[in-house]
């Protein structure tokens, strides 16, 4: 006996979700992808002036790791916006193409998913995959399911439903809500996805969002990552090589290098942490090169004082300078 | 002919392009992604990898992948 049309229907979560999700994008015929975008221009511009203010304010009292700090945070949002930027003129150019969604490509790009990802399953409105062990630089972190929140796509923020959860975490040392270099929290930070990832996702081509997710997590992007590697199992003190928390470290002002709170040692003059060989003895107070030199100038101007005062004295009590 | 494209490195929107009959997948990628090495990216064609000299036909769906995205934080 044939099967009836509707059973089929019932019968196929990829066909009932391909149904669900044409009818969502399809309600929102008009987004305006170039307005969006521009937003997104705008609040970058916003986070790089008040970084640059910072940047400024911190080189200003010579806060020297502090300005490093956001002149490298500086970077990595020109970088951002520069990958933000190239949207608005594509937008441009390919508006007028815009394809049209259909049931029958989202239901294809189901199958895609489930033929080509591990794992592949529908939960109500989410659709996930799940992806292969992910080792960046000897380190594995196992892994990780990919969650597309579809009831997410037809609105102006699709990227808000993506989480990539942990199946098998190995998270950093000092901060389990990092299970990868770019995920916090189970969310990860989109980079140079974001753009081609928000115009996936609102086409329907959800085998492209998981493609691209995928490949997010199997790139490791030291420059700007939550935390680096090659700090994933705890920092390491430059002088002892014990791992310490990020808490407990300091910087050496001098030379930079991450130093333990046993091996640091502060200035007694400006209280600035330093390694033991960037700073000298003076009595009994420990100073950094700079402070050193200014006590002994301090030290040798009160001595000039005190011999011009005593030769002064002399010449006050000599009786033949008191005769003429 | 017409196929349907989606270059998922820079902006990733989807669209029709004209393309002459016989073209084949490399030179599409060579002309789409100049001065790239197509072995630095996932490319498929109705969703399935094929080989560099696979001859595309009417109303394919071609994407161009990076295989390396660098996150963020």
């Amino acid at each position: 006996m044939k099967s009836h049309p509707h059973s089929r229907w019932r019968d196929d979560p990829k066909l009932r979700m391909a149904v669900h999700l044409t009818a969502q994008l399809e309600r929102y015929p008009g987004l305006s992808t170039l307005e969006q975008a521009m937003d997104r221009v705008v609040s970058r511009i916003s986070a790089l002036q008040s970084t640059w203010r910072q940047l400024q304010l911190a080189a200003s009292r010579q806060w020297t790791l502090s300005a490093r700090i956001l002149q490298q945070r500086l970077s990595d949002q020109l970088v951002d916006l520069r990958n933000y930027c190239n949207h608005p003129q594509a937008g441009l150019q390919e508006s007028q193409h815009r394809v049209s969604v259909k049931t029958r490509t989202i239901h294809e790009e189901l199958v895609a998913c489930q033929e080509q990802f591990n794992q592949f399953s529908i939960e109500k409105a989410i659709v996930s995959v799940v992806t292969d062990p992910i080792e960046l630089e000897g380190n594995n972190l196992g892994r990780f399911r990919i969650e597309i929140d579809t009831s997410r796509c037809s609105n102006h923020q699709p990227l808000h439903g993506i989480q990539t959860i942990a199946l098998d975490p190995n998270p950093a040392a000092n901060d389990e809500s990092i299970t990868h270099p770019h995920v916090r929290d189970d969310l990860l930070c989109l980079g140079e996805a974001s753009v081609p990832l928000f115009h996936a996702l609102e086409d329907g081509r959800l085998f492209d969002a998981f493609q691209l997710i995928d490949r997010m997590l199997h790139t490791y992007n030291e420059g700007s990552a939550y935390l680096t590697l090659e700090d994933w199992n705890g920092r390491t003190c430059e002088e002892c090589g014990r791992s310490s928390s990020e808490e407990d470290m300091s910087y050496c002002e001098r030379c930079g290098n991450g130093l333990c709170s046993r091996c640091q040692v502060v200035c007694d003059h400006c209280g600035n942490p330093y390694c033991f060989s960037h700073t000298d003895e003076l009595g009994d107070e420990r100073l950094c090169s700079r402070c050193y030199d200014q006590a002994i100038e301090a030290q040798a101007e009160e001595q000039e004082e005190e011999q011009g005062q005593e030769q002064q004295q002399e010449i006050i009590d000599d009786p033949q300078e008191q005769a003429a | 002919m017409q196929i349907f494209l989606i270059n998922n490195d820079g902006g990733g929107f989807a669209r029709t392009v004209e393309v002459a009959e016989g073209t084949t997948i490399t030179q599409l990628f060579d002309k789409e992604v100049p001065g790239r090495r197509a072995e630095d990216y996932l490319i498929r064609v109705d969703r399935q990898p094929v080989a560099s000299s696979h001859v595309l036909t009417p109303g394919c769906r071609v994407s161009i992948t990076p295989t390396k995205i660098a996150g963020a934080k």
